[in-house]
């Protein structure tokens, strides 16, 4: 921070770019100055979580969609680029099908799914996503329940480049589109009332498929290159409902429908997973502390973290705020 | 042949299961007109609405916009047709700001889009609130800002859905001055509203519905002594009470 405020003084840019940056900077030399590789999977995790949080927050967020399904976008990713590295392909040509294939899944999800509202939507994908979880259970394609290996084929700083990358252009894609188009305002416009934001002339069943569409498509190629990182997958893992859950929570937590809030929201869920697993040297500890945030946020932070730098201080109003989130689940 | 009416309802039925709101309704918006749409609570001026908007498609009947068969068109093609609407209750896109409701109905350019935004929020004594959320607003200023929206893509026709309802007087003359000038500026209006005052100040003409069918039209004045129009206000035995104490079914 002192940088960034160092920096904002002497130079004719604003704050906001200074601190993406020195982010920027920073996340490119970490390799080189970290002290073990340990350090880089950390950070490599972590900028996929960003990545996901931000491809879940424009479909929950700033369209209201709340959507389980991404996990099944995500696995499905990883699976299709699993699948053709083990046939032998090389990485680049592999990674597009791990885009188009989801892709082209939540166009057909969509057709049926985009109808419904609120809870009914969330359940709708839900169900999708345990089917798909369920299928690759059985299936020999996948390797069933004993899950697949998949080849090592890039060293631990190749990849984090590569993740790096990708996340870059996906963040700097969704910026221009949700902030800096009228795309992502036509989207919360759908959230807010979709019936006012159709007789505006909006087409809102097929803006809402652009978003469900694109949100896999990144939940995908991240999904593609999470399996070529972690180098072996499982229905339990890599099409798992925690991982939508945790991209809800970190969404949640930096502060929904905000391009910002999942960057912030990430790391911070991210940073309290890490600590007290070397803590608690176990997964369950993090879960009930996972359920403490959502409680948390719902009831005194509806605006995250996020929204408390904006001045929107945290609220006593619990049955307010729960009230104000029932009538956002049921839009 | 060319159809007289911007926006017409032939024979339209709506039903929900075994409930009929709408029963052949004929209904039509004139080139240049205000046309007032009462009837007392649950007679289907909103179905009705929705119907002639896209929102609801009808069971029965047919709707034509600017002389073309819209029935079972989407809102937002009918929108683009030259067709605009505000909601029986506020519709804001609250987590946006006041200007930003308006540029989400942007359809030229953004700088072209962000001018014909400032001119009408300035229009509407709004250009003071552009930055505020629109959650933030009071149902007076809320109306206003539907109004406003409703006109960024410059409809031919606009529906309103009791705009002046939970208007504070101050704001309700300002409300019906803009209502005024959205019509001498050449667009069709049709106004549905429970505040007599209104519809009196603004419509031309006054159609009646009543348990989903049309029971009345004509001026104000004719309307309002309709002997049905009053039975369906108050009921026959008022209407008789009225008649016997009164001597007249007016008034």
């Amino acid at each position: 921070m002192e940088v960034v405020r160092w920096l904002s003084n002497r130079l004719p840019i604003s704050r906001g770019w200074i601190a993406v940056v020195v982010l920027v900077v920073g996340a490119i030399i970490l390799p080189y100055v970290a002290p073990s590789t340990f350090w880089v999977r950390l950070g490599t995790e972590l900028i996929m979580w960003i990545a996901l949080a931000q491809s879940w927050n424009m479909i929950g967020g700033y369209t209201g969609l709340i959507s389980f399904g991404q996990c099944a976008f995500f696995g499905i990713g990883a699976y299709v680029m699993a699948l053709l590295i083990e046939r032998g392909w090389a990485f680049a040509p592999a990674l597009l099908p791990a885009l188009v294939v989801p892709a082209l899944l939540a166009g057909v999800i969509g057709l049926p799914t985009l109808r419904l509202r609120g809870a009914y939507f969330a359940i709708a994908t839900w169900a999708f996503a345990e089917f798909v979880r369920q299928a690759a259970l059985v299936v020999d394609v996948t390797g069933g329940s004993t899950g697949m290996r998949v080849r090592l084929i890039l060293d631990e700083r190749s990849i984090y480049y590569i993740m790096l990358g990708a996340a870059l252009l996906w963040l700097g894609l969704a910026w221009w589109l949700l902030e800096s188009r009228p795309f992502g305002l036509r989207l919360r416009a759908i959230r807010d009332h979709d019936v006012a934001a159709e007789m505006l002339g909006i087409a809102t069943t097929q803006v809402k498929m652009q978003a469900f569409i694109l949100s896999a498509a990144v939940a995908g190629v991240f999904g593609g290159l999470y399996g070529v990182w972690i180098t072996f997958l499982h229905p339990d893992s890599a099409l798992s409902q925690g991982i939508v859950d945790e991209m809800v929570v970190m969404t949640m937590l930096g502060g929904i429908g905000t391009f910002v809030g999942p960057l912030v929201g990430a790391p911070v869920l991210y940073a309290i997973k890490k600590i007290l697993w070397v803590v608690w040297s176990d997964n369950f500890g993090y879960l009930v502390v996972i359920g403490a945030l959502v409680v948390i946020v719902v009831l005194f932070m509806p605006d995250g973290v996020t929204g408390l730098f904006a001045g929107r201080k945290p609220t006593l109003r619990p049955l307010e705020n729960l009230r104000r989130l029932k009538e956002f689940i049921r839009r | 042949m060319e159809d007289s009416a911007l926006v017409r309802g032939q024979e339209i039925t709506m039903r929900f299961g075994g409930v009929v709101a709408l029963s052949k309704v004929s209904f039509e918006i004139r080139p240049g007109e205000i046309v007032g749409l009462i009837g007392p609570n649950g007679s289907g001026k909103t179905t009705l609405f929705n119907v002639l908007t896209g929102v609801l498609r009808p069971t029965a009947g047919r709707v034509t916009v600017l002389g073309r068969d819209v029935t079972g068109w989407r809102p937002h093609r009918i929108a683009r047709r030259g067709v605009g609407r505000t909601f029986q209750i506020p519709a804001p896109f609250a987590k946006a700001t006041v200007l930003e409701n308006l540029m989400v109905a942007a359809s030229a350019s953004k700088a072209e889009s962000l001018s014909r935004a400032r001119s009408l929020l300035d229009t509407f004594d709004l250009d003071g609130l552009s930055e505020e959320w629109a959650e933030s607003l009071d149902s007076g200023h809320l109306r206003l800002l539907e109004l406003a929206r409703a006109l960024m893509r410059d409809p031919q026709v606009i529906l309103l859905d009791e705009p002046t309802s939970g208007v504070d007087p101050a704001l309700l003359d300002h409300l019906l001055e803009r209502i005024h000038a959205m019509h001498a500026e050449g667009r069709a209006i049709c106004v549905v509203a429970h505040d007599m005052r209104a519809i009196e100040d603004v419509c031309e003409r006054v159609v009646v519905l009543d348990q989903g069918q049309v029971i009345a039209e004509g001026s104000f004045h004719e309307v309002r002594q309709n002997p049905n129009v009053v039975d369906a206000y108050l009921g026959g035995t008022a209407r008789t009470w009225l008649t016997s104490t009164i001597g007249g079914a007016g008034g």
